[in-house]
């Protein structure tokens, strides 16, 4: 089997929630959605998805995805798109780092070989788990009752987990930990994201100032490998890695260094199901726990990220992101349907999706 | 102090031929690069120049598409801001987009030629006063056969390079092992070297390479691929350890220092983030004894004038001169003021600023804002 033709289709995702806020004053009304469609000289298609959180939240941005895949597709072309390790050392030897962009064509790759041995890609990943996948909230941030009642509206709505975005002020930030965690239900579990944006210093005072009976586990608190261990030999609540874990070297040296309790795997800030998968048996094998995450991105995205959740183990898996509240356009139909906060990986072929192509309209790159 | 803004901001691309044969590292080889040109224009009357090349996409994580994709996230943001206040420039492009240093060196690069425009000084005068009106230069010999590699450093030699760095690695080490014995029995006794694998021998493969030569006095440099194979390696080896492709930002140079993994570096310029991070790694080397060059991975002019100012400033003791590309590059920039190596020797240039005026209509202008 190989590789005939590659293409990227680009659409502006519209954040559903009008303007999402991030520590450090990011704001975001929408994404630069990337979208990959591999296609086999047998006439297989696979699709891919790779949808920075705008341009700041790491070193990564929509046109970058596209300066990528240029860089990269036409030395792909003619391989065999489910030999997936080759298909990833060939993206290394024609790039460099970037995960975001080498993300989609890996997943569009195992889109294909799922497709072209008739099983789902979880399957192919060491096969799903009996567990129906609890969803996780993202409450931008704001004022804390406002925020309790995002919260709430997701309780109601089935979600079991919900990731709380802080950063500004530590006393501020309290006030809406506070809030968000006083209607906490058994069984719900809650992340405090600061996704980078506090100093150590003020990362140590929030703690601080914490009533200490608040069951939550703190997600990247601070920009730096120093600050954020730092931190995390000062407390006792769990810390979490995300922007800072990218790749297998990041875990290995976070375990070897004991820096964290659990990492956010997101599927194009980790480099795509193919290092997903090594990153999922790295953290297992050292007992960190994992939410199952992307950027951000739409129902291609979506796609990949249960797939990937669903072969993590109940024991190490906390929530997957449901990426596709985020945003306010439905770019593939497939069987992923939420029932009361949980979904589970569809059982058809490869990720189980059907683009709607007058979404994603004509391909801006191509490559055959 | 009259307020000056920048007006508009051209993006120019430009490939930089390879005189000769191909460049050879140990993981790539190239024959020509792709280099990246930003001019700032002021309301002044001045511009400003900055450049980036990566060295191919596989040399370390940046690339010519992507160095031109941050830039046009970004200079949109900068129309309307002082130039002179570089600090609230580059903040600005961090608000912009996260990471990418490479690119955003070509920006500082051009503030800084602004400043030295504006204040009618050159760049060395504006970061603390050339300690020399020349700065050594090295030549680096790419992957090639023991013999070849042999003749290479007499010929260089006689040339008056004082430093030579010979690339090593993605080969059978055996091989490089008889490189290095070649190299000691041509090269004569001022002649430093150092070999340089740019991240291409496995851990036991730099041990071998180094405890095989124990007796020759040279510096590895980059031997392994991430800082943690450099750290294992450390207590292993017997010969000075330059950090390179490693050195990827301030905090991981402050850290190789402290964790005494580093003995000296092999800046880039435009890896770092530019001259403003140049100049922090410069006063730290100072303050902690470490050598370092100035160097980058490749650039015409603009970004040789950089690295020459920046080697200027550096205490002639813990300099290790700086690497340019001038020799493999028909076409200057400027044919008045090409920065040029002559007898292993670069001439500073004397102009404000980097120096340099380009001609630009010998580049293809990429994208314009203003």
């Amino acid at each position: 089997m190989k590789i005939a033709k590659i293409e990227v289709f680009q659409a502006h995702l519209p954040y559903s929630g009008g303007i999402y806020r991030l520590s450090g004053g990011r704001e975001y009304a929408g994404f630069d959605a990337s979208f990959v469609r591999v296609t086999t000289e047998c006439g297989i298609e696979g699709w891919g998805e790779s949808t920075p959180f705008g341009s700041t939240y790491i070193a990564a941005h929509g046109a970058g995805v596209r300066a990528g895949i240029t860089e990269i597709a036409p030395s792909l072309l003619g391989q065999d798109p489910r030999h997936l390790d080759r298909i990833n050392e060939t993206m290394d030897g024609a790039l460099v780092g970037h995960n975001h962009a080498k993300t989609p064509i890996d997943v569009a790759c195992w889109d294909i070989f799922g497709k072209s041995v008739e099983m789902p890609v979880c399957d192919l990943l060491g096969g799903r788990t009996i567990d129906v996948l609890p969803l996780i909230s993202s409450i931008y941030a704001g004022d804390p009752e406002e925020m309790r009642a995002r919260v709430r509206a997701h309780r109601e709505a089935g979600y079991m987990g919900h990731s709380i975005k802080i950063g500004s002020d530590p006393v501020l930030d309290v006030e809406c930990i506070k809030a968000c965690l006083t209607d906490r239900q058994r069984g719900e579990y809650f992340i405090v994201d600061a996704n980078g944006g506090m100093s150590a210093e003020n990362a140590l005072r929030l703690l601080n100032l914490l009533p200490n009976n608040l069951d939550f586990a703190l997600e990247a608190p601070c920009a730096t490998w120093r600050e954020c261990l730092s931190v995390k030999r000062s407390t006792s609540v769990p810390i979490i890695w995300d922007e800072l874990a990218q790749t297998e070297e990041d875990i290995v040296s976070l375990i070897a260094q004991d820096g964290a309790d659990g990492i956010g795997l997101k599927i194009s800030k980790n480099g795509g199901l193919t290092r997903c998968r090594r990153q999922r048996d790295i953290c297992i094998a050292a007992g960190y726990t994992m939410s199952v995450q992307d950027t951000t991105g739409s129902d291609i995205a979506f796609a990949a990220i249960v797939h990937m959740g669903q072969t993590v183990p109940k024991k190490y898996l906390r929530c997957i992101l449901e990426c596709r509240d985020m945003v306010s356009v439905k770019t593939a139909d497939g069987d992923y349907v939420v029932e009361n906060g949980f979904i589970s990986a569809p059982q058809s072929p490869g990720l189980g999706i059907s683009p709607r192509m007058d979404v994603l309209g004509d391909a801006v790159l191509s490559y055959s | 102090m009259k307020n000056i803004k920048i007006t508009e901001i051209h993006i120019y691309q430009h490939d930089l031929e390879i005189k000769g044969k191909p460049y050879k590292m140990s993981l790539s080889e190239v024959k020509k690069l792709d280099t990246t040109i930003v001019e700032v224009v002021t309301d002044s009357g001045i511009s400003g120049f900055g450049e980036v090349c990566p060295l191919g996409p596989t040399y370390q994580e940046a690339h010519a598409l992507g160095a031109r994709a941050a830039l046009s996230e970004i200079a949109p943001h900068l129309i309307g801001m002082n130039p002179l206040h570089y600090g609230q420039v580059m903040y600005k492009c961090n608000l912009a987009l996260m990471g990418h240093n490479y690119a955003k060196a070509a920006i500082d690069m051009a503030l800084w030629d602004i400043i030295g425009k504006h204040y009618k000084v050159p760049l060395g005068e504006l970061l603390g006063g050339s300690k020399q009106n020349q700065v050594p230069s090295y030549y680096a010999i790419s992957i090639e056969s023991p013999d070849e590699v042999a003749r290479l450093v007499v010929d260089k030699q006689q040339q008056g390079y004082e430093r030579l760095q010979v690339k090593v690695g993605g080969r059978d080490v055996a091989e490089d092992i008889a490189v290095a014995r070649k190299v000691f029995e041509v090269k004569n006794s001022k002649t430093s070297i150092a070999f340089d694998a740019n991240r291409g021998l496995t851990t036991t493969q730099a041990i071998h390479f180094s405890q095989s030569c124990r007796d020759l006095n040279f510096v590895l440099e980059q031997p392994c691929g991430s800082y943690e194979e450099l750290k294992a390696i450390t207590p292993k080896i017997c010969h000075p350890l330059y950090l390179d492709e490693s050195a990827s930002d301030i905090a991981t140079v402050a850290k190789a220092i402290n964790e005494g993994i580093a003995d000296g570096f092999g800046m880039k310029v435009t890896r770092v983030g530019g001259v403003s991070a140049m100049r922090l790694i410069i006063d730290m080397c100072h303050t902690y004894r470490r050598p370092l060059s100035c160097d980058d991975s490749w650039g015409g002019d603009i970004v040789a004038a950089a690295c020459v100012h920046l080697a200027s400033i550096v205490e002639p003791s813990l300099s290790r001169g700086a690497w340019i590309a001038a020799p493999y590059i028909d076409k200057p920039y400027d044919r008045l003021n090409s920065v040029q190596v002559s007898g292993g020797w670069i001439d500073i240039p004397k102009g404000p600023g980097l120096g340099i005026v380009p001609d630009t209509s010998m580049f293809n202008l990429y994208q314009s804002f203003s």
